[in-house]
C-alpha cells in the first residue's frame, strides 16, 4: 500500500510542478495585503457562502465537500490508529464519528454525486459544457471509489455480525445486501476490493494535478490570492519607460502569475459564462472560453504559447466586452477575467492596432479634444448658462468648499447627460452646499481609453488631470458618473491623486439623512433602479440610490437581477463608442425589457451613460403606449424639492 | 517611388457654433480659439500615401508642411504612421490662407526634396475650403493633375487613380511625376498607430528650412501673394422656437404642416 501511495505521490507531485512552472513565468504581482479580508473571502468559500449563491450547484457542491472532508477524515483517523498507533478508535468517539458520522456524510457524498451526475447528464444547464472524458474521469472514479467503501464497510459488518452496526445505518444496508454471498465468499473477496479500493484512491490521487480535480487546492488559493476589496477589474499598469516595453498580454510572460493562477483555478462552472452580457446577446464572448482557451493554449505551448491578444482569443471576443465584473462577482473560485481581458486589448490596441473603428475614433479624438464625444455641438461649460455656480479657477481657498463638482464629459457634451448636472446643481444649492465646478479645467477621466487598452492615452490623461487637481488644492470631489468615480477615488492614485471622492447618490442620501434636503414628494409612482456596474459592482455601493428612491416614496421594485448580479446596460469597456463588429442582439434592449418586466413606469439610473442605453433600449422594446420613463436619481429628486 | 504629402493644420472643425468668433481686425478667427488640428482631407491624403506604401508602389513618404512656429500635431502624427520623414517650411511673414504663397513655400521645398514623384493634396483645407493648393503646385512644376482622387493603384508604368464624378466615378490613367488632390472616403479614414511607433517618432528629427532656406526672398514671397481678405465675419444664427400645442396627434400634424408651408419651407405636390 505505501508502494502504491509513494508513486501516487511521486506522479502528483510531477504534475503540480508542471503547473507551477506555468505559474512561474508570470510576472509580479502582490496579493499578501489586505489579510482579514483574505481570510474572511476563504472562509466564507469553505464554510460554501458562494457556491450556494446557486441552489442546486451549490448543495451538490456542499454535500460532496462535506462528505469528502467527513470521509477524507474518517480514512485519516484510520491511518492513524492502525498504522501510527495512535488509538483512538474506540469507544463514543468510534460509534459518534468514525461509525456514524463518516457513515452518514458518506452517504451525503453519495448523494451530491448523484446531483452531480442528474446535473450535468440529465439536466445539462446550456452553460455547463460537457468535456469527455474529463468529466466522467472526476465523477465516476469518485462514485466508484464512495461505493466500494460501503461495500467493504457492509462485509466487515456481514462477517462479524458487529452489534455495533446500527451505528453505521448505510453500512448496515450494503451488508444486507451482500449477506446472500455468504460469509466465506465475502471473507475471500473482502482482501481484493480492500485493494482495488485503495488503489483507485490512489490512482485518483495522482490524477489530481492533470484534472478538474486540481481546483480542490488551486481554488481556495486563488480565492484567497484574488484582490478582496476595491478597486477591482483594473488592468495592471504599463511602464512606458522599460525596455522593451510591454504593450499588453501577448505571451504567457506579459501576464501576472496570479493571471496565470487564474486558469488553473477554472472548475469550468460555466457561471461566468451565464451572466455574461455579451454572451447573453449573442457576441462571440464567453469569459469561460476565454479563461480556458488561454489554459489550453499555454498548457500545451508553455512559455512559447501565443499570440495571445489576437490569436488564442479572437478580437470579436476581446472588443464584445462591457468590463461589467459579472463574471467575476459569480465565478465561486475568485477568477479575474476583465483585467485579463483588457491586457489583451491592451496588446490589441497598442501594439497591433486591431481596434474597431470607434475606438479608433475615439482615441483620436482624446488626442486632439481631450473627451471622446465626436461632433460634439457644445463646448464644456455651455451646460453652466443661467446657472450661478462658481468655477474652481475664481475660487481662492478650494478648503472653504464642502466639495468640487467634477462634471465628466458626459454631461459637458452631452444634452440629456447636462440634465443630470442642472438637477444636481438644483439639488446642491437647494442645501446649500458649498461647491465649485472644475468645469473648463476637466479632460476626459481616462476611463474609456485604458478600458479599451490604450494605457498610453490613459496615462496622459490621468496624469494631466491629477497635475491640475492638485495644483487646485482639490481633496474632496463630487462626481454623478460612475466611471469618473473610479478613475478619481482608486485609479488615480497610481499618478498621486489621492482624494476623498463621493458619488452623487452618496451624497444626496446624506443630505436627505441630515435634513438639508427637504422633499415634497407626489408619492406612489412605480420604479425600478437599476445598479450601474462601475457604482454597484466595481464601488460596492448599492443602498444609496436605494435610500434616496426610498425618502421620495415612490414603489420601489427591484428587477429580476439586480445588485452585485445587475446586468449591464452595454456601455461599459468603452462601448458607450464603439459597437461590435458582429453585433448580435442589443445589450441594452435585454436590460429594457427587464426593467418594463418589473411593471415600472420609470427606470432609474444613476450613471449618464447607463441612462442614455436605457433609454434607447427603452424606445427599442417599448410597444406604443407603453414607454418606459428613464431617469437619474437626482432628477427626481431635483423634480421634488420642496419649496 | 517617392512621394510627398502636403499637410496643413487648421483650427479644430468641431469648434462649437457658440464658440466660434472673428477677430476683425485680422479679418479671421484668432488662433486661441481651440486646438490646431491636421485637416480631415491632408488624414485623408496621408492615409493613401500610406496605403500606396503598404501596398508597394511608393517606397518612401515625406510629409511636408508649411506653417509658422512650431506644429505638434500633424508632422507628429506623421512621423508616427511611419512616414520616413517630416519637414516643415517654417513660414513666417506668409499668409497661410492665400493659396498662391502657400504653394509658392512648398514649390521651393518640393524642388529642394529628392525627386518626389507623387504629391499628394488635401482636396481643399478644412478651414478656408479654397482648394487650389494643390493645382497650383502643379503648375508650378510643370505637372499632371488628377483632382477629388480617393484611391489609386499601380497599372504598369502608370497610375490608375479613381476619382469622384459628378454622378459617379471617373477611372484614370496619369503617369508619375504627378500631383493628386485627394477627398474624403471611408477607405480614407487615418489609421491609428502602434504605441511603439508613436514613442519612436518623438524622437525622430523634424527637418526645419526657413523661407531663406528655400532661397525664397521676401519680395518673391510678397509677390506671391493673391489674396486679399476683405470681410470675414461669423454668420449670425437666430432662433426662434414655436410651440405648437395640442391633444389629438392628426391635428398637430395637420397644424405643423401649415406652418411649415406658410414658412415657404415646405410645400405639397398637387
Amino acid at each position: 500500500m505505501y508502494a502504491s501511495m509513494t508513486v501516487a505521490l511521486l506522479v502528483f507531485a510531477y504534475g503540480v510542478w508542471r503547473r507551477l512552472r506555468i505559474w512561474r513565468l508570470g510576472r509580479r504581482q502582490v496579493v499578501w495585503d489586505h489579510l482579514g479580508a483574505r481570510f474572511r473571502r476563504l472562509l466564507a468559500a469553505l464554510l460554501q457562502a458562494t457556491v450556494l449563491r446557486r441552489r442546486l450547484p451549490g448543495v451538490m457542491h456542499a454535500l460532496v465537500f462535506f462528505g469528502f472532508l467527513v470521509l477524507f477524515g474518517g480514512t485519516l483517523v484510520v491511518f492513524l490508529d492502525s498504522d501510527l498507533g495512535i488509538k483512538l478508535n474506540h469507544g463514543a468517539f468510534y460509534l459518534g464519528f468514525e461509525s456514524l458520522t463518516v457513515d452518514l456524510f458518506g452517504g451525503l457524498f453519495l448523494l451530491g454525486l448523484a446531483i452531480a451526475v442528474y446535473r450535468r447528464y440529465l439536466l445539462r444547464p446550456w452553460f455547463l459544457e460537457r468535456r469527455e472524458p474529463s468529466d466522467a474521469l472526476l465523477l465516476v472514479p469518485l462514485l466508484l471509489i464512495a461505493l466500494t467503501g460501503f461495500a467493504l464497510e457492509g462485509m466487515r459488518l456481514a462477517v462479524v455480525h458487529d452489534r455495533w452496526g446500527g451505528w453505521s445505518p448505510i453500512g448496515l444496508a450494503f451488508s444486507h445486501a451482500l449477506a446472500p454471498l455468504g460469509r466465506s465468499g465475502l471473507r475471500s473477496a473482502y482482501p481484493w476490493l480492500w485493494a482495488a479500493h485503495v488503489l483507485m484512491w490512489h490512482a485518483f490521487l495522482a490524477a489530481i494535478p492533470y484534472t478538474k480535480a486540481m481546483h480542490w487546492f488551486t481554488s481556495p488559493l486563488n480565492i484567497f490570492f484574488s484582490r478582496p476589496v476595491a478597486p477591482r477589474g483594473v488592468p495592471a499598469p504599463t511602464d512606458f519607460d522599460a525596455e522593451p516595453v510591454r504593450l499588453g498580454i501577448s505571451a504567457p510572460a506579459d501576464m501576472t502569475w496570479k493571471q496565470l493562477f487564474d486558469l488553473d483555478a477554472c472548475t469550468e462552472c460555466g457561471r461566468c459564462e451565464s451572466v455574461c452580457p455579451a454572451t447573453a446577446a449573442g457576441k462571440p464572448l464567453s469569459p469561460k472560453r476565454v479563461i480556458l482557451d488561454l489554459r489550453d493554449a499555454i498548457r500545451a505551448g508553455g512559455a512559447d504559447a501565443g499570440p495571445l491578444a489576437g490569436g488564442v482569443v479572437l478580437p470579436e471576443a476581446l472588443w464584445a466586452c462591457t468590463t461589467c465584473r459579472a463574471c467575476e462577482e459569480a465565478c465561486p473560485v475568485g477568477i479575474e477575467h476583465v483585467s485579463t481581458i483588457i491586457g489583451l486589448r491592451q496588446n490589441l490596441a497598442m501594439d497591433q492596432v486591431v481596434v474597431p473603428p470607434g475606438v479608433a475614433e475615439t482615441v483620436t479624438a482624446l488626442e486632439a479634444r481631450e473627451h471622446p464625444f465626436r461632433g460634439a455641438s457644445s463646448g464644456r461649460t455651455d451646460w453652466l448658462e443661467g446657472l450661478e455656480v462658481q468655477e474652481l479657477d475664481a475660487v481662492e481657498d478650494a478648503d472653504d468648499l464642502e466639495v468640487v463638482y467634477w462634471i465628466g464629459c458626459a454631461a459637458a457634451f452631452d444634452e440629456r447627460a447636462q440634465q443630470i448636472a442642472r438637477a444636481l446643481v438644483r439639488v446642491l444649492q437647494h442645501a446649500g452646499v458649498r461647491f465649485a465646478v472644475v468645469a473648463s479645467k476637466e479632460r476626459c477621466n481616462g476611463d474609456v481609453a485604458r478600458r479599451t487598452g490604450n494605457e498610453f492615452h490613459y496615462d496622459m490623461l490621468g496624469n494631466a488631470n491629477v497635475e491640475m487637481l492638485n495644483g487646485a488644492g482639490v481633496t474632496r470631489i463630487l462626481t454623478h458618473c460612475p466611471h469618473c468615480l473610479q478613475q478619481l477615488r482608486h485609479e488615480y492614485r497610481r499618478f498621486g491623486g489621492d482624494y476623498e471622492v463621493v458619488h452623487h447618490t452618496e451624497l444626496v442620501a446624506s443630505l436627505i439623512e441630515q435634513g438639508r434636503v427637504r422633499l415634497a414628494p407626489d408619492a406612489g409612482e412605480r420604479v425600478t433602479f437599476h445598479d450601474p456596474c462601475y457604482l454597484g459592482r466595481y464601488n460596492r455601493q448599492f443602498d444609496a440610490p436605494r435610500l434616496v428612491l426610498d425618502a421620495l416614496k415612490v414603489q420601489r421594485v427591484e428587477m429580476a437581477r439586480s445588485r452585485g448580479e445587475s446586468f449591464c446596460c452595454g456601455a461599459g469597456g468603452g462601448h458607450a463608442f464603439y459597437e461590435d463588429a458582429d453585433d448580435g442582439e442589443k445589450i441594452n434592449a435585454i436590460r429594457a425589457r427587464e426593467a418594463a418586466a418589473t411593471g415600472a413606469s420609470t427606470v432609474v439610473t444613476a450613471c449618464p451613460f447607463c441612462l442614455t442605453m436605457l433609454a434607447s433600449g427603452a424606445r427599442a422594446v417599448s410597444s406604443g403606449e407603453q414607454s418606459l420613463r428613464t431617469r437619474d436619481v437626482v432628477e427626481l429628486v431635483a423634480e421634488a424639492l420642496a419649496d | 517611388m517617392h512621394a510627398v504629402v502636403l499637410l496643413k493644420e487648421i483650427l479644430d472643425w468641431e469648434l462649437p457654433a457658440s464658440k466660434f468668433r472673428v477677430d476683425d481686425e485680422a479679418k479671421r478667427p484668432p488662433l486661441d480659439l481651440g486646438p490646431s488640428l491636421l485637416g480631415p482631407f491632408e488624414q485623408n491624403a496621408l492615409e493613401l500615401a500610406l496605403q500606396l506604401k503598404d501596398a508597394g508602389v511608393v517606397t518612401r513618404v515625406t510629409a511636408l508642411l508649411a506653417a509658422p512656429g512650431e506644429p505638434v500635431d500633424g508632422l507628429r502624427k506623421a512621423l508616427a504612421l511611419r512616414c520616413d520623414e517630416a519637414v516643415q517650411v517654417v513660414a513666417e511673414g506668409a499668409d497661410a490662407a492665400d493659396p498662391s504663397q502657400t504653394a509658392e513655400l512648398l514649390v521651393a521645398a518640393l524642388r529642394r526634396l529628392e525627386s518626389p514623384e507623387l504629391v499628394l493634396a488635401g482636396r481643399q483645407a478644412g478651414d478656408w475650403d479654397h482648394g487650389q493648393v494643390g493645382y497650383l503646385v502643379a503648375e508650378r512644376l510643370g505637372l499632371p493633375a488628377v483632382g477629388l482622387v480617393f484611391r489609386a493603384e499601380r497599372d504598369g508604368d502608370r497610375l490608375r487613380v479613381w476619382r469622384v464624378a459628378p454622378g459617379g466615378v471617373e477611372q484614370l490613367g496619369v503617369r508619375p511625376p504627378a500631383v493628386l488632390t485627394v477627398t474624403s472616403d471611408a477607405s480614407l479614414q487615418l489609421r491609428m498607430g502602434s504605441v511603439m511607433d508613436r514613442m519612436a517618432a518623438n524622437k525622430k528629427p523634424i527637418t526645419r528650412w526657413t523661407v531663406e532656406d528655400l532661397g525664397l526672398s521676401p519680395e518673391r514671397l510678397a509677390a506671391a501673394r493673391r489674396l486679399e481678405i476683405v470681410r470675414t465675419w461669423a454668420p449670425e444664427i437666430e432662433r426662434q422656437c414655436e410651440v405648437i400645442d395640442g391633444d389629438d396627434p392628426a391635428e398637430i400634424v395637420a397644424t405643423v404642416l401649415s406652418r411649415l408651408e406658410e414658412l415657404k419651407l415646405l410645400s405639397r405636390s398637387p
